[in-house]
């Protein structure tokens, strides 16, 4: 008896101090994981808040292309990214740049090009004339995706700029000649049957010809139809000219990630059916997508190094290292402006914290996304339908079978959101006021309040298809319709869309291929 | 007589010491366990959902089958409140202080599971918000020894429970 009470004790001896000791481990690891999940959600809001201070900065600043005001505009939303993410983990006043010591990097991608925010090394001199390194956290110059092709036996040494669609700028030497130009690289014979032509009835008659001219929202003094069709011009007179230029240029070396790499001059920038720009899955997206990773990743590997740096500096033992993104991170990414926050050598329990967020912005002036174009009805009064729909929605066809002679216009989705306006009233009073460009259509319930409407879809020329509400093929002149209303609106908002970069343009036409 | 009651007392304890009490205390550490599983896997949905603006009932498959493999069951509730700016647009004037007056409405598990059955997917909106919030439905062992000390009635008788929500930060394609 007594045997058995001596082991009973001993068995509890053991087993309750492991017991505890279990306990106690796993609580902390809940607690950490806890804590590391709540890391995880103020640094996405705090990202998200950044982004959208962007969108409201650029969308109210009538120079936000030029590259010193996004300067001043990404500036802001640094700015309201540190105050969120000061404000998330509850630090406050000027304790709150202590959260950027965590902050290896951010990454604005933008239309052609990046800004990485990152921590420089600073030499100052202290009282007694030593040099003193500190690191400060400066936004970096600006980047443009670019690479640089030689051939030197054809006297060819030439740089692209690309951008986030099929536009790029092109300058250097190509066979012993300088060239300098940019434009948008199209495959245009398929979209050559939904292109305004002037014997289109529906869209070119004389009322409607009327009424476009005086009521052109943000037209840039050109109407929808120039607009639209001066960007296909461009692009098919740009595409062709500079293919004959490289067509015959042999094997180019690039280098990307340090490496020397040889690309065929024809596939990657000759277009084709088989090498269509508009295509995500085309040679030359392929390569471009590789160039701006490539870009992107050796300049944030520069920018941890750095913060390396300052972390031995700081005698702080955490090593911080540049997370590998995955193809759906940088497929979000290519798609639209983006910022990408790095937090890194936080303590949370017994780890340290190392995570990173990526926010995709929606609505900007920078870039025109696809699927971003709203489109609505109008009669020859220039009355718009009760409401804007995406064009895959089965209630704008269905708008339009109800009254066939109304017009569908298609503008980017920022136009219908409004501007917010404070005025004076006669009273002085402040009377605050959306601005939405005329527009008086509301977003549809079905395609856009509640997104109903599925991804776009194209058929085998990667040419964008339709159905109507029953879920049938439309008729063929019906997929016209839809198309040539489509294509239209992107290319008058890729038209219109203001690059920094094409200043290469010589106004003179020198220089061109 | 008093030997064997001694001995009965002895056993006994020896019993809650040598066996309740590590079964009772393992068990909690189970749920601890399942607990933070399931309170990863419910903040790792939420953001995958939110920042890519798109639920799918693969990426939702794939949430469960982590709940799941604790060894429980669980009531999953989600909820999607989706932003409608219309009646905003609506007013034509507002005061200097206001920006908008957007409302939201909400839909629920049974509906979205069923525009999942439908559809695949659904598609979110920049604004729109998430809720997901997550208790286990079955007994597990720990309460099971917890009822016989003391019984818990009520809608709050689970174990393990997570609960996570957030703005949709992009516009899902």
């Amino acid at each position: 008896m007594l045997k058995l009470q001596t082991l009973s004790v001993i068995f509890v001896l053991i087993i309750v101090p492991i017991t505890i000791l279990l306990s106690y481990y796993i609580d902390n690891q809940i607690d950490t994981v806890a804590l590391q999940n709540s890391y995880d959600a103020k640094l996405l809001n705090a990202t998200y808040d950044a982004i959208v201070a962007f969108e409201v900065n650029t969308k109210n600043n009538t120079y936000s292309t030029n590259a010193e005001s996004i300067r001043r505009d990404i500036n802001a939303s640094i700015n309201t990214f540190t105050k969120s993410l000061a404000n998330n983990f509850g630090v406050s006043g000027t304790s709150k740049n202590n959260m950027l010591t965590y902050i290896p990097a951010l990454v604005y991608t933008l239309y052609d090009g990046y800004y990485i925010y990152a921590p420089i090394p600073k030499t100052t001199i202290d009282e007694n004339g030593n040099p003193v390194i500190t690191y400060e956290h400066t936004l970096k110059p600006y980047i443009y995706y670019t690479s640089r092709y030689t051939n030197t036996a054809k006297n060819t040494d030439f740089i692209v700029n690309y951008s986030l669609d099929n536009y790029i700028v092109v300058y250097g030497n190509i066979n012993g000649n300088y060239y300098s130009e940019a434009g948008y690289l199209i495959y245009a014979n398929k979209y050559e049957d939904y292109i305004f032509q002037n014997t289109d009835e529906t869209y070119y008659n004389d009322k409607a010809l009327d009424f476009f001219k005086k009521n052109e929202h943000f037209s840039n003094n050109k109407s929808y139809y120039e607009n639209a069709t001066e960007y296909y011009k461009n692009a098919k007179d740009f595409t062709e000219r500079f293919n004959n230029k490289i067509k015959d240029l042999g094997q180019l070396n690039t280098v990307i990630n340090g490496e020397t790499i040889t690309v065929d001059a024809k596939d990657i920038f000759v277009v084709s059916e088989d090498n269509d720009p508009d295509n995500k899955l085309s040679p030359f997206v392929e390569h471009k997508s590789t160039i701006i990773k490539a870009s992107i990743e050796s300049n944030l590997k520069s920018a941890i190094a750095s913060y390396n740096a300052r972390s031995i500096l700081n005698d702080t033992t955490y090593d911080f290292k540049m997370p590998i993104l995955d193809e759906v991170e940088w497929d979000k990414m290519l798609s639209n402006v983006s910022i990408i926050s790095f937090m890194q050598g936080l303590p949370v329990g017994m780890n340290t914290y190392n995570n990173y967020m990526i926010v995709t912005s929606t609505e900007n002036k920078q870039c025109i996304d696809e699927e971003a174009i709203y489109f609505v009805t109008t009669d020859y009064a220039g009355n718009e339908g009760k409401y804007y729909h995406r064009i895959n929605c089965p209630l704008l066809n269905e708008e339009i079978t109800n009254e066939p002679g109304r017009i569908i216009k298609g503008y980017k989705s920022i136009e219908f959101n409004g501007i917010y306006e404070v005025t004076e009233n006669s009273l002085g009073e402040k009377i605050g006021k959306y601005n939405y460009n005329g527009h008086t259509a509301l977003a549809c319930y079905e395609c856009i309040v509640e997104s109903r409407v599925g991804s776009f879809q194209y058929d085998e020329d990667n040419l964008i298809t339709f159905k109507d509400k029953d879920g049938n093929e439309l008729s063929d002149a019906d997929l016209t319709k839809f198309r040539k209303a489509y294509y239209n609106a992107l290319f008058k908002e890729r038209n219109k869309l203001s690059k920094v970069s094409s200043y290469v343009n010589d106004a003179n036409g020198n220089s061109k291929f | 007589m008093e030997n064997t009651f001694v001995t009965i007392i002895a056993i006994v304890l020896a019993a809650v010491l040598m066996f309740i009490f590590p079964m009772m205390s393992m068990s909690q550490r189970t749920d601890d366990v399942s607990q933070l599983a399931v309170q990863t896997a419910t903040e790792d949905f939420v953001v995958d959902v939110r920042t890519s603006g798109k639920l799918t009932e693969d990426r939702l498959d794939e949430y469960m089958t982590v709940l799941y493999s604790t060894g429980n069951s669980y009531d999953v509730e989600i909820s999607i409140d989706v932003l409608d700016e219309n009646p905003g647009k609506k007013t034509a004037q507002v005061s200097s202080d206001k920006i908008g007056e957007n409302i939201t409405y909400s839909i629920y598990t049974t509906q979205i599971e069923g525009n999942l059955e439908r559809d695949g997917y659904i598609l979110l909106k920049e604004g729109d918000n998430i809720n997901v919030s997550v208790k286990n439905s079955n007994t597990t062992i720990a309460q099971m020894f917890i009822n016989v000390f003391y019984s818990i009635t009520g809608n709050d008788t689970y174990a393990i429970a997570a609960q996570s929500s957030g703005i949709i930060t992009t516009t899902g394609r």
